[in-house]
């Protein structure tokens, strides 16, 4: 017992190779792919940890600029793939995975559900309010409960909106699984168009965005855009130009290479989604009307989408500067605009202008509570074992539910 | 007739999708002996990279007009028609390689 409690203090870095690994064994892989599977996952968070330092030594000039003052951007917005990737990090993440499949086989063969959801990743979206409770509450049951919880929930939206989605995007046989976009950002979003629809005037009418689009389309390229972050942010608060340019090449490092190690993680992850999802195959016999539930990933070639995401990237740094009390300015989110608008665009059936004021709005709220939730969110790392310093948040603190649920009951109680 | 196929995968976001993507491509090109280079791009650089490239994989459905041959692999990923997107995959490389 000693020796596994050895282990376990070693911290996620030693963990989750482990765990991966005895995942794969479960699901049938081979010893040396499950191996290298595991392998893979705990080389790129320890990839991933190295990249947030980087973001961290980068940002300091500016948030200490902050500090000293006692008020401004004095939380660091650390991107969806930094807290995704430590949401892997919670001592229970396998088994949650392992109950989540086990719970999905048993609706599939009772046909409750007709959605495979082999996403593995983006288990992050249940991970992420898992560990935030199992920090917040102190209770690694709670923590579970609630990844299991919103695992299962998220079958659910998925066969919802699985007719839509297929419709509008054409991605057959498939639906979307992600679930914040799914059980948050959709609703909202056909909420937004009901109310469209009884502005007279305004309820008949689209207008092409491309142009404005094209002109703006340099905000595409991450590490652009972490240049000119950077340089502004170091202006803003009046670092010498040495540093600005120091900042600026840091936050496009971080910008490029954060993706970069989540896709490590991906490998490995991948390669245990495929045994997952040949297990499952194996479990349900023949099945032949199965909806199999995907990243929202898959949507972003959809050119409504893509005009949009442009536009609403400079949006978005506006926000920084009008919501009152903000702390952070969204480095993060900039890179996670992307996934909030798919659902909008689905919700608008394309029509760029109901898709804009809809993203909008909805990205309005996202920087607003991913604001009020930071100190929750800091919490939350303490549990990961990724290391930060000072106070961090993310877009996952503003659309997901889950987070926005047991933040305000973590307000309320605590 | 060139030595090695340089074959460029994009997806939305550059991050997960195109990462299982290149993971199921790097398989059929090894099980068909198809020497080849993979990159990995967001959808949005694809008008940028693709002189680089001699085949573009996307993972999703990319409508805009390109000067090199495209393929859709958007069903490795969903586990649908993979049989037929191999092949075509396999067919393409197999005609730059000048086979």
């Amino acid at each position: 017992m000693v020796i596994i409690q050895k282990i376990l203090d070693l911290g996620p870095v030693v963990m989750l190779p482990i765990m991966i690994f005895l995942l794969g064994l479960f699901f049938r892989m081979k010893i040396g792919a499950a191996l290298k599977a595991g392998l893979l996952v705990g080389i790129g968070f320890q990839g991933l940890n190295l990249v947030v330092n980087l973001l961290m030594s980068s940002i300091s000039p500016a948030t200490e600029y902050y500090k000293a003052m006692g008020k401004g951007f004095t939380t660091v917005d650390i991107g969806f793939a930094a807290i995704g990737g430590a949401s892997w990090g919670v001592p229970f993440a396998a088994i949650a995975v392992l109950i989540i499949v086990a719970i999905n086989i048993i609706l599939l063969r009772l046909k409750v559900t007709n959605v495979m959801n082999i996403d593995i990743w983006n288990f992050i979206h249940f991970l992420i309010p898992g560990a935030l409770a199992y920090a917040l509450f102190g209770n690694i049951l709670l923590g579970l409960g609630v990844t299991v919880v919103f695992g299962v929930l998220t079958l659910y939206a998925a066969q919802k909106v699985a007719p839509r989605w297929q419709e509008y995007f054409g991605l057959e046989g498939t639906t979307c699984s992600t679930f914040s976009f799914i059980t948050l950002t959709y609703p909202a979003s056909l909420l937004i168009n009901k109310i469209i629809d009884f502005i007279p005037g305004l309820n008949k009418v689209d207008i092409s965005m491309d142009k404005i689009a094209n002109k703006l389309g340099f905000f595409g390229d991450p590490a652009v855009v972490g240049l000119f972050v950077g340089i502004f942010l170091g202006i803003l608060t009046k670092q010498p130009w040495a540093v600005c340019l120091t900042m600026a090449i840091g936050i496009a490092a971080v910008l490029n290479l954060l993706p970069r190690m989540v896709s490590v993680m991906m490998e490995g992850l991948s390669s245990v989604g495929n045994s997952v999802q040949e297990y499952m195959k194996r479990k349900m016999g023949n099945e032949t009307k199965l909806n199999i539930g995907m990243d929202i990933a898959l949507s972003l070639g959809d050119p409504a989408v893509i005009t949009v995401t442009v536009l609403c990237i400079p949006i978005v740094i506006l926000f920084a500067f009008i919501i009152p009390n903000m702390t952070y300015f969204p480095v993060g989110l900039l890179g996670a605009v992307c996934y909030v608008i798919p659902m909008c665009a689905m919700a608008s059936d394309g029509n760029v202008l109901r898709t804009f004021i809809s993203s909008v709005i909805n990205l309005f709220f996202v920087v607003l509570l991913s604001n009020y939730f930071a100190p929750e969110a800091t919490e939350m790392m303490k549990v990961t074992g990724v290391k930060v310093s000072g106070m961090i948040t993310d877009g996952h603190f503003g659309f997901n539910i889950g987070n926005i649920i047991i933040g305000f009951l973590s307000k309320v109680l605590r | 007739m060139s030595k090695e196929v340089n074959i460029l995968v994009a997806c939305g976001s550059g991050v997960a999708t195109s990462t299982v993507a290149q993971e199921k491509v790097k398989v059929i090109l090894k099980d068909a002996h198809v020497p080849a280079k993979i990159t990995k791009s967001t959808l949005s650089e694809i008008p940028s990279k693709q002189n680089d490239v001699d085949l573009i994989l996307t993972t999703s459905k990319y409508n805009k007009p390109l000067n090199k041959p495209v393929i859709s692999v958007f069903g490795l990923i969903s586990g649908i028609n993979q049989e037929n997107i191999k092949k075509q995959i396999v067919d393409e490389c197999n005609k730059i390689l000048g086979k």
